[in-house]
């Protein structure tokens, strides 16, 4: 009996180990916590239960370089910019480098440039870019750059500017005319109006280009995942990586930055 | 963690300056949540027809999400009505926080007028004075005074609730105290300074029901 006991825990034991074994092995890979919305099409969307998407693309193949793997962690867009300040998580994707958050998280290179656009319900024919917009209203995404990007291209601010919360009731508000625009990324906007089919469509030339980048908290463990970042993004680059990623979402590489160009002022 | 308390106080005024639309929506729709509320209190007592419709609102408004009703009067009902398109953001959300914070009024103000004893209408009656005279001068002061204490409640409620409107696009306290997180990337001092903003609200609230409770129960008190 008292053997039998004894084989008994003996091979709970093994049995326990080889269980472990698989867990201590994932575990040797430090983690990398991005922060994600569920519905950033382009950038992150979930399908069958997976994060997806042109940024997502970037950070697995960033993390692979690495060798990190990836922690989505998926809230909403106010929820993901607390998660980073609060470090729970690392960095996030799609977040435009710009010189005010440069005063609160240090920046990666850029692995994407990114440039606004408007988009206008499908039966408005009166708006046809930014010079159509001479009292109009316009909707932006809370604590997306995009906001800002249009005030620097209306100098006399006579564009009247309404924040919402969420982009889908921003799409529903443009396409039954209760909001005359909604100013976002271009790729944002191809892409979602795309993929859901939207009544809107994109008006006028892309503007305000800016670089995209991954921002890290600035501290000791920010600062080791940005140089390491850094190095895989160039190495990225220089292997065609971000072009053909690029491609494969947007049918255009924008791993690169754009020519200048200056839409007619509105 | 190093919380920024001068920056937290500096971007108090900046908040205030949406006090008012909070401000308006908030009694606005207190004004119109209590009248509807009376209305269904009473059908509620009104025959089988009116109790059943009373009571169906109720469970609706109720039941569902107000954030789920606040999306369905803006956008939802336009596409089937297409005259309400023209309804302005602020306008939707004053009539979703009233129609859902009447059902639960309605609820209060029933138990209330149940809770004046039966002998009181009939002493009235018989002391020569009609219907609505009884339900004027002795039913109605004696059921508000049972009802104040909840009714206070689901104004605090109300006035909290009208943080919603950000998610139709209109800037209240909230979307100001998010915008400025936002742009400072400072958030808990937003969210700080805008918790204060309505916890000052509530209290100034808190006070006028004592207040008027206090007056309301003077003949009462020997």
């Amino acid at each position: 009996m008292k053997l039998l006991n004894l084989a008994l825990v003996a091979c709970s034991i093994l049995l326990l180990n080889a269980c472990d074994k698989p867990a201590t092995q994932a575990d040797d890979k430090p983690v990398l916590r991005v922060g994600a919305t569920p519905d950033g099409y382009p950038h992150y969307f979930s399908e069958n239960g997976t994060v997806k998407g042109f940024s997502v693309d970037i950070l697995n193949a960033v993390a692979e370089k690495i060798n990190f793997k990836v922690q989505w962690v998926t809230s909403d867009w106010v929820g993901v910019l607390g998660s980073l300040e609060t470090g729970k998580i690392d960095t996030v994707g799609n977040f435009a480098d710009t010189p005010e958050r440069r005063l609160k998280y240090d920046f990666s290179v850029p692995y994407y440039y990114s440039a606004a656009q408007l988009a206008v319900s499908k039966n408005n024919d009166s708006i046809h870019g930014l010079q159509d917009m001479k009292g109009k209203t316009v909707a932006a995404d809370l604590g997306s750059n995009y906001a800002k990007v249009l005030k620097e291209f209306d100098p006399q601010n006579q564009i009247k500017l309404v924040t919402f919360e969420g982009q889908d009731v921003i799409f529903n508000a443009v396409a039954q005319g209760k909001i005359d625009a909604f100013v976002s990324g271009q790729v944002i906007l191809l892409g979602q109006i795309k993929r859901k089919n939207l009544p809107l469509k994109v008006v006028g030339q892309p503007f305000g280009v800016k670089q995209v980048a991954l921002p890290f908290r600035k501290d000791a463990r920010g600062e080791d995942l940005r140089k390491k970042v850094d190095v895989a993004l160039e190495q990225l680059r220089a292997d065609g990586t971000l072009r053909k990623i690029s491609e494969k979402w947007f049918d255009q590489d924008l791993s690169v930055k754009p020519a200048t160009q200056e839409p007619a002022k509105g | 963690m190093n919380f920024d308390f001068a920056y937290m106080l500096s971007i108090i005024p900046q908040i205030l300056s949406y006090l008012p639309i909070t401000l308006l929506i908030s009694v606005l729709s207190i004004l119109l949540a209590t009248v509807l509320g009376i209305v269904f209190a009473l059908l509620l007592r009104a025959g089988k027809i009116p109790a059943a419709f009373a009571h169906l609102y109720i469970s609706f408004f109720r039941g569902t999400p107000v954030l789920v009703q606040l999306l369905i009067i803006y956008f939802g009902l336009p596409q089937i009505f297409p005259a309400l398109n023209s309804m302005s953001a602020i306008n939707a959300v004053i009539l979703g926080l009233s129609l859902n914070t009447s059902a639960y009024l309605a609820e209060i103000f029933r138990a209330a007028i149940d809770s004046v004893d039966k002998g009181q209408l009939e002493a009235s009656l018989a002391s020569g004075l009609n219907l609505f005279q009884a339900s004027w001068r002795i039913l109605f002061p004696q059921a508000c005074r049972n009802a104040i204490p909840a009714t206070g409640n689901v104004y605090i409620g109300l006035i909290k609730n009208s943080s919603l409107a950000f998610t139709l696009g209109v800037s209240e306290l909230l979307a100001a105290g998010k915008l400025a997180a936002t742009e400072s990337l400072k958030y808990f001092e937003a969210y700080f300074a805008v918790g204060l903003i309505y916890w000052a609200l509530t209290i100034i609230l808190s006070e006028l029901q004592r207040r008027l409770e206090k007056a309301i129960n003077k003949p009462y008190i020997n």
